[in-house]
């Protein structure tokens, strides 16, 4: 008996989003609204390391793919792009990856150079992190478009874990979730729930209740995050048995 | 590429490439995985709406129901308006599971129907057709239906919950005397009569669904779902689980040969059957003796039992209410005996007590028995007695558990290593006792367990001793007789008292009180102002006679005595004085007139002027204790009444403060024991009940 998940995610209250971020850019492409490009903005900023991966993959010395990335979701936050799109068909992850090649196919290195000097704008990338530092990224025998589904995946829960950490945290409780982190997706040991109890001073009944409602919470984030760059509810679950395949590859 | 724009805060080393395999799914963990999980996992556990990928759904549930039920966790997933807690009992037509609503917060009783039905053609027509026709039947004696539905294939039934046994269960812990036994049936068809005339048959009436809830009523559950278990135009299959083989034994013959044509009257058969078996014990089967040949007491009822079991239905009873009403009449007759145990089966042993259903007999953890979880809290032999343990009482089964926990009392901290559970099997269990006590409530349990319980108190061997708070005495009480039921002790009394009856009970304890602080109010309002008045008018009455000349020998003393309370009381004397607006020259004139009093010369003008400040503070005071006195009459009013509690406590403290004369008297006394009696937790309850409620 398999469980239809849409019955009962549409029963549940979505803590969230009433539609999916992605639907509500898709279907406001024509009018570039400041909502729009508002969503759209958060969406890039959490996916930009795949499109990076992606260059990196293809060849693109560190600079220019820097430079692609910048200029590319400048232009599509700006909303030229997403017009071009098919809202009915594709998914966030599809979209952006097809704008990218596009884009790539077009870019040319003296366009670049007018777009920095005439355009100082540029996508507040959370680049803070990381010092002004690019990621080296560096390139290995993987697939272009393989290695942008897995950092994809990888992307998408880490920003997961992420939405977790912060309601840990805001719990008071971010120190036990960095040491309780790794055993989320294990099976059940008591040796290491054991270790991690007398660690904190906790019972061991206590970890397993805190994992027990973390593991829910990731669930819960990894479906919202999902929910952000598919069209529907029925979407979640084939594009995580998409990613899943993606990785088990 | 995520090893540096990992936030540190987070605090994972990811560069390491350690390939660590997943201890679920053994594949290996890529190096750059955020937070070192397994991210096929993570995948695997948001799809699989489970909590964990090791409990995939398809592995809780097969279509071979009822073989592999859905487990309660699964069923709150499938149904999130309810919060599905344990599966309390399996039938042939289903599984029923304890849940509870919480948009209504009230307990519901879940049925599951076997997905054997549902491959039935157009089953969820006809299930929700008899689901609506349910809903209708609003009885006391029937089962409540709420709601009906339908999820991944599964048909459910919303229905009241019955906290109680059934009959089955009933019977199987001892008899039940024959009074109760005829009353049981009386309101069977009662409630049978009821569906009768809305046009439901409930094709299925056998003691296991014939529920008795704690006060002892008759529900009937599952009206009418019988129905749905054969198809019309075909007999009965006789490949049924066991549950549905037994019923055949409570069927009337035409529901074995033609099950199209039943109608009420295969109730009644049915009925008859239940009947026969709670007064002998037996059931009807070939040539049967009738009750009255067994045991001669029945005699009366032997009409009865004939007529229901008539094979042709136009020989029966043609109505519920006849088969009521003959009843009525046999109970009435005067060979009936109605404290005299039925049936012949098995001696009566322990009569049969509603609150306590036998945590043995019964196939499946009844809910009321799971449900008697009480908390506790002693202090730790084993760390002499600095350290507390919190722990809590269940009784699971036929199993008394406790858990505790060692926790630091100053710190409010759990200690390591000093919890556990200690399981005590009821068998061992030789008695149990709970006594409300004034402030330490304790609850011991006599047993025969050798076992060295670590961590509790055991103030001898083969005693454990609890202290219950005040806010559990309830489920205290609720748990001891559970086990003294189970054990064939009698049970405690006060089980269930009634908040009235707490009330006056609470009253009749306060009543002396009550008056013992009305007499304190009553020192102070008239005795002390009345005793003032005599010493006044005593006092003034004397100096005002005109001195006699003749005795100055009397005189004098009596006047160094004005002298030394004048010389004494000065300072006070000015200060009531500026306050009465006395002129300053009439001070001076005195100040003046006081080294004269030595001649003992006429100077009564001037003691008169000194003894007016003395009568203003006098008339000050005693209005001020009058005051006090009317409080601690409001006090003992409220007392009197059981009525604010607060108001209570704090008349009780004025009582007893030494600054009125009544304290003196004895309202030291009266305010301790007030405040003793107040903060007793049975008072206390009782302030708070309203004395209008019903």
């Amino acid at each position: 008996m398999s469980l239809g998940p849409d019955e009962n995610e549409e029963a549940r209250p979505r803590p969230r989003f009433a539609t999916t971020q992605w639907s509500l850019v898709a279907a406001a492409a024509e009018s570039a609204s400041e909502s729009n490009r508002t969503a759209l903005e958060q969406l890039c900023q959490q996916y930009w390391q795949p499109l990076y991966a992606w260059l990196r993959q293809e060849g693109c010395s560190r600079e220019d793919a820097e430079d692609i990335v910048q200029s590319f979701l400048l232009e599509t936050i700006e909303s030229r792009r997403v017009e071009r799109a098919d809202p009915n068909r594709g998914r966030f992850r599809t979209f952006l990856l097809a704008s990218l090649k596009n884009y790539r196919a077009n870019w040319r290195r003296g366009e670049r150079a007018l777009k920095r000097g005439g355009d100082a704008q540029r996508v507040p990338l959370d680049f803070s992190l990381l010092g002004g530092d690019w990621p080296a990224e560096p390139i290995d025998q993987e697939s272009p478009d393989r290695k942008f589904d897995r950092k994809w995946a990888l992307c998408l829960i880490e920003n997961s874990l992420q939405r977790v950490a912060q309601r840990s945290g805001a719990k008071g409780r971010g120190d036990l979730f960095a040491r309780l982190r790794p055993l989320l997706t294990g099976a059940d040991d008591a040796d290491s729930q054991q270790q991690v109890a007398s660690e904190l001073g906790l019972t061991v009944g206590a970890v397993r209740v805190a994992l027990h409602r973390w593991r829910e919470d990731l669930r819960q984030a990894i479906r919202e995050e999902i929910r952000q760059t598919v069209l529907n509810e029925r979407e979640i679950d084939e594009e995580l048995g998409y990613l899943m395949a993606v990785l088990s590859e | 590429m995520r090893g540096k724009s990992w936030p540190p805060a987070m605090g994972m080393a990811l560069d390491h490439k350690i390939m660590a395999s997943c201890s679920t799914c053994q594949r290996e963990i890529p190096s750059d995985a955020p937070g070192g999980l397994c991210p096929v996992c993570a995948f695997g556990m948001a799809r699989s709406q489970g909590k964990n990928p090791a409990d995939q759904p398809t592995r809780e549930m097969t279509s071979n129901f009822p073989e592999q039920l859905p487990t309660p966790e699964l069923l709150s997933r499938m149904l999130p308006q309810f919060e599905v807690q344990e599966l309390i009992g399996i039938g042939g037509m289903g599984a029923v599971y304890r849940a509870r609503q919480p948009k209504l917060d009230r307990p519901i009783a879940l049925k599951i129907m076997s997905s054997r039905f549902a491959k039935q053609p157009a089953f969820a027509e006809r299930f929700a057709r008899e689901a609506r026709l349910l809903a209708r039947l609003n009885h006391p004696h029937i089962v409540s239906v709420y709601d009906f539905g339908e999820v991944n294939g599964f048909c459910y039934l919303v229905m009241e919950f019955v906290d109680g046994i059934n009959l089955r269960q009933a019977i199987s812990a001892g008899k039940l005397p024959a009074d109760e036994v005829l009353q049981i049936v009386q309101q069977v068809c009662e409630a049978l009569q009821f569906a009768h005339d809305q046009g439901v048959v409930h094709r299925d009436i056998k003691p296991e669904n014939i529920l008795l809830d704690q006060r002892g009523r008759v529900k009937i559950a599952d009206f009418g779902l019988a129905k749905l278990n054969a198809d019309p135009q075909t007999p009965v299959s006789l490949t049924g689980t066991q549950q549905v083989l037994g019923t055949f034994n409570y069927m009337a013959p035409e529901q074995l040969e033609k099950p199209g044509s039943v109608d009420h009257r295969a109730d009644i058969y049915s009925l008859g059957v239940v009947l026969y078996e709670l007064l002998t014990g037996e059931l009807p089967i070939g040539r049967f003796p009738l009750p009255g040949e067994k045991q001669s007491q029945f005699a009366p009822l032997d009409q009865v039992v004939a007529r229901t079991l008539e094979k042709e239905p136009q020989r029966r009873y043609q109505q519920a209410s006849e088969v009521q009403t003959a009843v009525e009449v046999a109970r009435s007759d005067s060979r009936f005996q109605p404290v005299q145990p039925a049936g012949g089966r098995r001696p009566a042993a322990t009569p049969f007590v509603t609150q306590t259903p036998p945590a043995a007999a019964q196939p499946y953890s009844s809910p009321s028995v799971a449900e008697a979880v009480v908390p506790f809290r002693i202090g730790n032999p084993s760390t002499g007695y600095k350290t507390q343990t919190d722990g809590m009482l269940s009784l699971q089964k036929d199993e008394l558990v406790i858990t505790y926990s060692a926790r630091d009392p100053f710190f409010n901290t759990k200690l390591l290593g000093h919890d556990g559970e200690h399981r005590l099997p009821l068998s061992q269990i030789s008695a149990a006792d709970f006594k409300e006590g004034w402030f330490a409530h304790p609850l011991t349990i006599k047993h025969r367990s050798l076992e060295d319980y670590r961590g509790l108190i055991t103030d001898k061997r083969g005693s454990l001793k609890f202290v219950i708070a005040s806010e559990d005495i309830d489920d205290a009480k609720v748990l001891v007789n559970r086990i003294r039921g189970a054990i064939g002790q009698s049970p405690i009394a006060n089980l269930y008292e009634k908040p009235q009856e707490k009330r006056s009970r609470a009253k009749r304890r306060l009543h002396g009180l009550g008056i013992a602080m009305s007499l304190v109010g009553f020192v102070n309002t008239a005795l002390f102002p009345a005793l003032m008045i005599a010493l006044f008018s005593l006092r003034s009455g004397v100096p005002s006679m005109p001195p006699d000349p003749s005795v100055p020998e009397i005189s004098q003393p009596l006047e160094s005595n004005e002298v030394t309370e004048t010389s004494t009381s000065e300072s006070e004397e000015i200060r009531s004085a500026l306050k009465s607006g006395m002129q300053r020259t009439e001070l001076e004139e005195r100040a003046s007139a006081s080294p004269s009093k030595q001649d003992g010369v006429s100077d009564r003008p001037a003691v008169t002027n000194v003894q007016k400040p003395a009568q203003i503070m006098m008339i000050l005071t005693t209005a001020i204790f009058f005051g006090i006195g009317l409080l601690l009459l409001s006090g003992a009013h409220c007392l009197l009444n059981v009525r604010h509690w607060h108001w209570a406590i704090a008349m009780s403290i004025l009582c007893l403060i030494p600054i009125h004369p009544g304290a003196i008297v004895g309202g030291i006394v009266v305010g301790i024991w007030s405040l003793v009696e107040l903060c007793r937790y049975s008072n206390r309850v009782a302030f708070t009940i309203d004395p209008y409620e019903s």
